[in-house]
């Protein structure tokens, strides 16, 4: 595999909040070219973009719509990649709650109830994020920079300031959508294996994903 | 007249069908049965509209505990 030349990896600053909302979103569309959050809540992509925009400024830590949990990959100034990592519970909460509490916070009332009725269907996959374990989501390479390596640099990049920081922690983890194959596989190249499946029966979740199971990837770290 | 635990109590046991549910000062997410991410949005509001405040993320990102969420909403009372 080529190695890009010339890449830095640096911690996103305010500036990328832009670039960090279309990570988000080609990330989701990387699950079956649709955005779950949009059918969960019943809104269409430029409202997602705009909470996204509000949630990222307020710059909560741990949980995967926090722009201090992003590194971004650049070269000659040019955005062409972001990844998100952090370690799950460490500050008491889990980022599941914080991501709910983020979304209740910035949509409107009948967003929510759209998200109680659907919810259901979407958490048959849901896999329980492990405390105490770094949790990798949100992955986008800018097409032309793809099978370069810099999906690599940025899992790597962000295990060691991680790791770091906390010692302790002995595993890292991503969830993807089994469908995706591409992304499944670049995360066996940067280390990853497969560790739990989940599938529903219930055909609902294909309302929601373009795939009925979820996959639990782990890099043992100690 | 009601204390706040007791108005939280009296909310979780009645949205999470857990009637004779007692809460501590403790509890969190993690000790409480049906409290995640699901139920989550549902008890903070119907908390906000029985006392008629609202919180904003920061505050909802400061709730770990039970007694967290109680010193909030006396802080709006």
């Amino acid at each position: 595999m080529e190695i890009q030349p010339g890449i830095q990896i640096r911690n996103a600053v305010d500036s990328d909040i832009e670039f960090v909302i279309e990570t988000i979103i080609q990330a989701e569309k990387g699950n079956g070219n649709s955005i779950s959050y949009c059918k969960l809540f019943n809104i269409n992509e430029l409202e997602f973009r705009d909470v996204l925009d509000k949630i990222l400024n307020e710059k909560i830590c741990n949980f995967e719509f926090s722009l201090l949990n992003f590194k971004i990959a650049e070269t000659n100034g040019i955005k062409v990649a972001a990844y998100a990592a952090w370690v799950e519970g460490i500050v008491g909460i889990s980022s599941g709650i914080l991501k709910i509490s983020a979304l209740k916070t910035f949509l409107q009332k009948e967003n929510i109830l759209h998200y109680k009725m659907s919810a259901p269907v979407v958490d048959e996959i849901s896999i329980r994020r492990q405390p105490g374990t770094i949790q990798f989501e949100s992955i986008y390479i800018v097409e032309e920079f793809r099978g370069k390596n810099i999906g690599k640099l940025l899992v790597e990049a962000q295990l060691t300031d991680l790791t770091v920081k906390h010692p302790e922690v002995e595993a890292a983890h991503v969830q993807l959508m089994k469908q995706n194959s591409v992304s499944l596989q670049a995360h066996q190249k940067y280390g990853f294996e497969v560790i739990k499946e989940k599938t529903s029966l219930n055909p609902q979740i294909l309302n929601f994903y373009s795939g009925d199971t979820r996959v639990l990837m782990e890099i043992k770290l100690r | 007249m009601q204390t706040t635990i007791e108005l939280i109590t009296e909310v979780f046991a009645t949205l999470l069908k857990r009637p004779g549910l007692k809460l501590t000062m403790t509890d969190s997410p993690d000790t409480v049965a049906g409290w995640d991410s699901l139920t989550h949005p549902e008890l903070i509001t119907a908390i906000e509209e029985r006392l008629e405040i609202d919180f904003d993320f920061r505050e909802l990102a400061s709730i770990k505990t039970i007694s967290d969420l109680v010193s909030l909403i006396e802080s709006k009372l």
